[in-house]
């Protein structure tokens, strides 16, 4: 029964860096000279890739940012040829990479599906067919007659996942699209995803969310800097990944991030977070955490003595970019009369922490309470909280069902005549 | 649901040069027809009189035309009434401008769509197309209306039937100028800026305000080289009646706009794979 589906070969992806206008001219002189100039930079977004997806399976791609997983999703969408390599793919292809793409906001509703419809490679007769099931999935049956431009996003992302998820593909390919929408709807979409998978297609799923990923897929492929960093069962390469280094532009291979490359805050104000990382409990550097451990951010500093009563502090953020909670040094009684140097490491301990499995990104800031803010740098880490057995009875909990992790109890006991 | 053998897709780096993809380009005609749509409802949402501007937009254009070089410059329309002799070479002449304008910025405008979506690109282009005839059929009836108040006798004879025959190389020529400059604007955005004076320049080589006897004989050739000047004198020829001598040369022009479809074609999909890297 299972036949491999998806066979990827030593797959390959370059980018010339630089301005692409120059190219002309240069090789125009580079032909004249009868010889190629110094090649120009080049970045290997996927090098050597390697990987074969078995029908209906459901296989996830996950990364850090810049690690080229859209890049290979876009390269088995057929959107860009790959530079080496192949892939060699079996069956209908749906791709869905951003969700109401070709939607174009002055036509209607019924418009859009059958505009999105025939972009994805649908017949107008197929979606004809299928056109009531995709209203009635949407739940827009009241607009479909409104130009898209009035809807809402939500909305929007309703209708275009409809349509996607109507394509009978056998092979599904999608990108990060469950960040948007509500939790209702997602729970739709990840419905129709496993349906898909469960009538014998196959889906690849490039994902930030651990939770969907780690519930959803089979196998996973860690992706990072272009390469394989790791491929197998989920739950390994998740495990694999959380204690794997971030961002390979920014962080060095302590995993800190810099940050001295930036504009200042104000005009004439000093710069003094210069890098920060997240670190598991020996200190090594790790890019999430686990809900109810502690989450460790060290930062390093430098002339925050010359500002005696300067406070450090987090702030950590959903993905929505809504404020979750705040934690500084003051908070955490200060440093007293410890010495202090020109240049230094604070690290921030948040205990318990009470975050639901989900992607989150932390703003780090050093001000003097009720006096001024010094330095801040938003969304200066990313990082991702993985679920833990937190209630002991295997109940995993996401960040789509709120973000906030709280413990208690229940009881139980018979109804005796509640008017 | 009934079982359909598996297709099967290889990505790979692509190389060769007659590789046009054309079954390809037919499997996706629907989203031909769908984009010839969009084009047209966006085009006139939102506007009062909708539709109506494709017919007001030449017909202005030949009320003005017709003052100043009819009247004022005294233009020879070989022997035909000067406004109807005007509007019938304005028609193919105006579809082939915006056509070519459009179908130039269709890559651009549909960058989102190319980033995140595969399909053949050449259909962006190739809508424009037919977006074009539409609007081209919705003026032929004012042409024709102005074909009875002049000359009653004249309308509906034989070669009416052949109109469309010139209509052929005017879409192979304004599809192959749309596939070499909307390749070329994804990388050089000066074609923008460039398009609007080359068509103006191309009015001037195409017999449309004037007539090809306005040049001497012996230099008529030049004039009927460019596919354009076809298909205007056969628009004349086969509505107006209108004697039309240089068939060859013209012939010879028509070739040159398969030339330019054909190498517009390769061009183009060399351009197609690296397109969504670079737009």
């Amino acid at each position: 029964m299972s036949a491999p589906v998806i066979e990827v070969e030593s797959l390959g992806k370059v980018f010339q860096l630089g301005e692409i206008h120059r190219e002309w001219s240069a090789r125009l002189v580079e032909r004249l000279r009868g010889r190629r100039a110094a090649s120009a930079e080049v970045l290997h977004a996927l090098a050597d890739i390697n990987f074969v997806v078995e029908e209906g399976e459901v296989f996830g791609v996950i990364g850090p940012n810049g690690a080229g997983k859209s890049t290979l999703l876009k390269i088995l969408a057929g959107i860009t040829d790959p530079s080496s390599g192949n892939a060699v793919l079996h069956g209908r292809i749906g791709s869905l990479l951003e969700v109401g793409t070709g939607f174009h906001p002055d036509l209607t509703g019924k418009e859009n599906i059958f505009l999105n419809g025939t972009i994805l490679g649908l017949r107008r007769r197929e979606i004809l067919d299928e056109y009531d099931r995709i209203v009635d999935f949407a739940g827009l049956e009241a607009f479909m007659d409104t130009p898209v431009k009035r809807y809402s996003s939500g909305m929007q992302v309703r209708l275009a996942f409809a349509v996607a998820a109507h394509l009978r593909p056998e092979i599904l390919l999608i990108d990060e699209v469950l960040a948007v929408g509500d939790m209702a709807f997602q729970r739709k979409c990840l419905g129709a995803m496993k349906e898909v998978a469960g009538g014998g297609r196959t889906v690849l799923f490039v994902s930030h969310n651990m939770a969907a990923v780690g519930s959803l897929c089979h196998r996973t492929l860690l992706l990072r800097q272009g390469r394989v960093a790791a491929l197998g069962p989920t739950d390994q390469v998740i495990e694999t990944y959380i204690h794997s280094i971030d961002d390979p532009h920014t962080a060095d291979n302590q995993g800190f991030v810099a940050f001295h490359e930036r504009k200042p805050l104000f005009a004439h104000s000093p710069l003094l977070v210069r890098a920060a990382r997240l670190v598991d409990d020996q200190g090594y550097p790790v890019t999430a955490a686990r809900t109810g451990e502690s989450l460790r951010v060290e930062v390093v500093v430098e002339g925050l003595n010359q500002f005696p009563s300067a406070v450090v502090g987090l702030t950590v953020r959903s993905v929505f970019d809504q404020k979750i909670f705040h934690f500084n040094t003051a908070m955490a009684g200060g440093f007293g009369s410890a010495r202090r140097y020109s240049r230094e490491h604070v690290r921030l301990e948040v205990q318990d922490l009470p975050l639901m499995a989900g992607a989150y990104s932390l703003d780090l800031l050093a001000f003097e309470p009720g006096v001024r803010l010094i330095d801040r740098v938003d969304g200066a880490l990313s990082f991702d909280v993985v679920e833990t057995d937190l209630y002991g009875g295997g109940y995993r909990g996401e960040a789509r069902e709120g973000f906030i992790a709280v413990r208690g109890t229940c009881a139980l006991w018979p109804d005796e005549g509640t008017p | 649901m009934m079982e359909t053998p598996r297709t099967t897709y290889v990505r790979r780096p692509r190389s060769g040069w007659l590789d046009l993809a054309l079954d390809e380009l037919w499997a996706y005609r629907d989203l031909l027809f769908t984009l010839m749509w969009r084009n047209l409802t966006v085009r006139y949402k939102q506007s009062v009189i909708g539709i109506a501007w494709a017919v007001l937009k030449p017909v202005i254009q030949m009320l003005v035309f017709s003052v100043v070089f009819g009247r004022l410059a005294n233009l020879p329309s070989d022997g035909v009434p000067y406004p109807i002799f005007l509007f019938a070479g304005l028609l193919p002449w105006t579809y082939f401008t915006t056509t070519v304008t459009s179908a130039t910025g269709s890559l651009l405008a549909g960058s989102t769509m190319i980033s995140k979506v595969y399909f053949p690109r050449m259909i962006l282009p190739f809508s424009y197309l037919l977006t074009g005839l539409i609007d081209l059929a919705l003026s032929m009836a004012v042409l024709f209306g102005m074909m009875v108040w002049y000359r009653a006798d004249m309308v509906f004879g034989l070669p009416i039937l052949l109109f469309p025959v010139f209509l052929l190389p005017a879409i192979v020529f304004a599809g192959g100028c749309g596939l070499w400059l909307s390749a070329m604007a994804v990388r050089y955005r000066d074609i923008h800026h460039l398009v609007p004076y080359l068509l103006q320049l191309g009015l001037f080589v195409t017999p449309v305000v004037y007539a090809v006897t306005l040049l001497p004989d012996n230099y008529q050739w030049i004039l009927q080289l460019n596919p354009m000047t076809g298909v205007v004198e056969g628009f004349r020829w086969s509505l107006l009646g209108k004697h039309v001598t240089g068939w060859g040369w013209m012939s010879l022009g028509f070739g040159i706009a398969l030339l330019v479809l054909l190498t517009g074609m390769i061009f183009f999909r060399r351009v197609e794979r690296t397109v969504a890297d670079v737009i």
